[in-house]
């Protein structure tokens, strides 16, 4: 079969290797569904353990791992996934591209996520899995929880993480760079918009949950004091985890209030009320966002000025959102509303989203937040406002986007028995929640007269959990015998709707163009239809499947991580090495980055996330500092002059890699090789000097466990140390590479696209040497 | 556009430079509050140097600078908020 060909659906082999966006989206929704009816099977069985107080169906060790990875698995395992399968199906059909910037990035991104998942899963079966609840509350998670499984599902978060990363940086460079001719950001439709915002958002949180899980597990394997000092602990964590948390609820919501507003459009037949006041709303709450975390926080303790001013930020960010609710309302308001399944679940979405929306005003109050803190009333709150406006909003785009996907229409009759079980199941199992406030989250037992408002619960959350069932016989019966749908059974107005139902692997026979407000075709019969471009791919699979198995064998045995190394290796040389196809489109919007390539987009959007990744280390570094009265005088303890002589080796480093790269420029391989040679050199120079330093320290009896002065050296010097290595393993490749006769006069972007990623490590240090060596 | 080799060494050069201005300025009998700002603020200006000249941000669209200003931005907030939310606190 050749690369450039897809195996027919029915084929195990197409499911493995491909690329194309739309398989990918296939695949990450039947697992976001595998996961929801994991996260959903757990959340019944702890309303089960609720509904009376006096039950014994889940002993408490038991219960608190049932919440925990309930929690986990819904927010980061269901629901941003399920947006993402919309995103990956419809996002390049949206915007009139082929396939999204990178495909086999994408695939990667896919298998990343899976073999997550799968960490977590098998957690569950290494004698206890993560149990602390879903925010992973210090020191409680660092040093109280000495079970290898919660290893392994902490792992799990980290894998995501990458698949994460990969998938904000394939989606930043596709949409920014492969809009079809016409299709300006503001003419973004709605849902491509929101993708857009909620990858922004990924980019600068999801870093911060990564340096998290790193101090996390540096605590727990290496003996680190990060969480379980003084200096650090528990509210060092809360900043570090609710910087990502709260952007995260909004990277959550943002993809449902795009699939919203795209069905609103659609079948109230009229254009969105406000757009670009909604637009500006979302841009407002994305930066927003990154304000309001200490929320979370208000009764521990923190300094009354950061908890006033994170009140006014939670209660500004609230006004925006007002706007976007009040548009949407207007765009019905004078519209002929068609009820079709689609608009119902937008519908109960936006008035469920209304009430959650509001509680949590309530909460964002000092005064309240102080009694209602820890209680149902939150829970209510945040399934209101996740469960109710994110699942249910992303439900309705299954149904939306269904007939596109599959060229098959559902059960209209089966599609309404489902939205009337899933808001009375929804409201029936939520609202009481509101009325037991006095009731503490995270404990299965309670006071005796808030049993019925339990039961109540418990009996929705079986009708809600059942409404799913309707829901998957409706969508797998209908996949054989619903009507065929025909282009656009919705007479949507947006361009997905203007090809065949499924689409083409190429997804449009010709090349779309926005002109003049209407979308129009510049090339018939296939002609920007590239036949030679790469399909299928293993190393994506392969890579994934070796970087589980490393960390698997991290917690089971050694020996498997050995063989996973192995794997990895080979598979990212195989990926590295192999030829795929994929053409950028010749024609297109790409403001405002016409005159960045794809390439350089794409590493640039990676090192933003990596200046936030480092930006929490040293910041953490600096919280612990400024915890601590008496910390060592300069000099004292770290030897200035390993520093230093680390900072000019550095800096050299630097400097022979843009002669590297001018040499390649004027196509001299030997000066090429010579300084690339050069900068291989120092780096390893570097990392002999770090060595010879750490086996000093080690020797004076200063390791990971000593203190935090220790600990936040050794951490944020390891995982910089790390980057080093990392780098210099990619550099032997190039100069393996070069010695073959590439990078002379032609190919000298792709040292340049290393150079940034080395002149960041160096940059990083520059911060590193001061704050470490001599303040 | 990328600089000439002439820039490369000059920055190279005032990168060495500004390190050693580090090292001398550590051990001035100077305030503590002094020597800290001064250093860390030598090594802002060579991180802005590498990000301007090695990195060629200089010579690239304000957009591409967006992005790492954005999580620079991020990162910076983090910092002033967690810290003073415990500084403040701890030597009330």
């Amino acid at each position: 079969m050749e690369a450039h060909m897809l195996p027919p659906a029915s084929s195990i082999k197409r499911w493995l290797l491909t690329t194309n966006h739309k398989d990918i989206g296939i695949l990450y929704l039947v697992t976001a569904i595998y996961f929801l009816v994991v996260g959903g099977a757990l959340s019944l069985l702890f309303r089960l353990q609720l509904a009376d107080p006096s039950l014994n169906v889940l002993p408490p060790q038991a219960y608190n791992q049932a919440i925990t990875i309930h929690g986990l698995v819904m927010v980061l395992f269901v629901v941003s996934p399920l947006a993402f399968a919309l995103a990956n199906y419809v996002v390049p059909l949206q915007i009139g591209a082929r396939d999204l910037a990178f495909p086999r990035l994408n695939a990667l991104s896919y298998w990343l996520y899976l073999f997550a998942g799968i960490l977590v899963v098998v957690s569950f079966f290494q004698e206890r899995t993560l149990d602390v609840g879903w925010t992973l509350y210090q020191p409680l998670a660092a040093g109280f929880t000495p079970y290898v499984g919660v290893n392994t599902g902490g792992l799990g978060l980290g894998l995501l993480t990458a698949s994460v990363t990969v998938s904000t940086i394939n989606f930043v460079v596709t949409i920014f760079r492969s809009r079809a001719p016409g299709v300006r950001l503001t003419a973004l439709p709605m849902f491509t918009m929101t993708i857009l915002l909620t990858v922004l958002m990924m980019l600068y949180a999801f870093p911060a949950l990564l340096a998290g899980i790193i101090m996390l597990a540096s605590d727990r394997v290496l003996g680190t004091v990060y969480f379980t000092s003084n200096q650090g602990g528990a509210i060092l964590w809360d900043h570090i985890f609710w910087f990502f948390g709260h952007p995260e609820v909004y990277i959550v919501l943002f993809p449902a209030l795009g699939v919203m507003a795209d069905i609103l459009v659609t079948f109230s037949r009229r254009p969105l009320f406000g757009r670009r006041y909604i637009l500006a709303a979302m841009v407002i709450v994305a930066t927003l966002s990154f304000l309001v975390w200490g929320h979370h926080m208000f009764l521990t303790g923190i300094h009354p000025d950061i908890r006033r001013a994170f009140t006014v930020t939670t209660i500004a960010i609230s006004l925006p959102f007002d706007a976007i609710i009040l548009s949407f309302i207007y765009t019905l308001s004078k519209s002929k509303i068609h009820l079709r399944t689609p608009m119902l679940f937008t519908l109960g979405s936006i008035a469920i989203f209304i009430i959650g929306g509001i509680t949590g005003v309530f909460l964002g109050s000092i005064a309240l937040d102080y009694v209602l803190r820890g209680t149902y009333f939150v829970v209510a709150h945040f399934h209101y406002t996740m469960a109710g406006g994110a699942l249910v909003g992303l439900i309705a785009g299954v149904y939306y986007w269904y007939p596109k996907m599959t060229g098959r229409m559902f059960s209209e009759a089966l599609g309404r028995i489902h939205f009337v079980l899933a808001m009375i199941g929804f409201n029936l199992l939520y609202f009481p929640m509101f009325l037991a406030w006095e009731m503490p989250r995270r404990v299965p037992v309670y006071a005796e007269y808030l049993a019925p408002l339990n039961q109540l619960a418990t009996v929705g959350g079986f009708i809600f959990g059942g409404s799913f069932l309707v829901m998957f016989w409706n969508l797998l019966y209908s996949l054989r015998h619903g009507e065929p749908a025909g282009d656009n059974p919705w007479n949507a107005p947006t361009l997905e709707w203007l090809t065949r139902s499924p689409p083409p692997p190429h997804n449009f026979d010709g090349t779309p163009a926005l002109v003049d407000g209407r979308f129009t075709f510049l090339a018939a019969n296939g002609a920007g239809h590239h036949s030679h471009e790469t399909h299928l791919s293993p190393w994506p699979f392969m890579l994934s499947l070796a970087s589980m198995v490393v960390l698997l064998g991290l917690t089971t045995h050694i020996a498997i991580s050995l063989g996973g190394l192995v794997l990895l290796a080979a598979s990212i040389l195989g990926f590295a090495r192999e030829r795929f196809v994929s053409h950028e489109p010749q024609l297109g919007e790409r403001w405002p980055f016409e005159r960045v390539d794809r390439m350089k987009l794409a590493w640039w959007t990676f090192l933003a996330s990596e200046i936030v990744l480092f930006g929490v280390l040293l910041s953490a570094y600096i919280y612990v500092r400024s915890a601590t009265p008496s910390w060592p005088a300069p000099g004292t303890l770290f030897d200035i002059w390993h520093g230093a002589v680390n900072t000019f080796i550095l800096l050299t480093s630097s400097f022979t890699l843009v002669l590297a790269i001018a040499a390649s420029r004027m196509g001299s391989r030997a000066g090429t090789l010579g300084f690339l040679g050069a900068t291989m050199a120092l780096g390893v120079a570097f990392l002999l000097n770090k060595y010879g330093e750490w086996t000093e320290l080690f020797s004076h009896g200063v390791n990971f466990s000593t203190s935090i002065v220790s600990t936040s050296f050794f951490l944020t010097t390891g995982v910089h140390g790390a980057h080093v290595t990392a780098g210099l393993l990619a550099l032997a490749y190039l100069i393996s590479r070069a010695l073959k006769g590439a990078y002379v006069r032609e190919g000298h972007e792709t040292l340049e696209y290393f150079g940034y990623y080395w002149h960041f490590v160096d940059i990083v240090w520059v911060f590193i040497f001061p704050l470490f060596y001599l303040i | 556009m990328a600089p000439r080799i002439s820039t490369y060494v000059a920055v190279f050069g005032a990168l060495v430079a500004m390190t050693v201005l580090e090292l001398l300025i550590f051990g001035q009998p100077l305030p503590r509050i002094v020597i800290d700002l001064s250093i860390i603020g030598l090594a802002g200006g060579k991180a802005v140097l590498i990000a301007l000249f090695f990195q060629h941000l200089a010579y690239e669209p304000r957009s591409l600078s967006s992005l790492a200003l954005l999580g620079l931005g991020g990162a910076v907030a983090f910092l002033v908020l967690s810290v003073y939310s415990i500084v403040g606190v701890l030597f009330a």
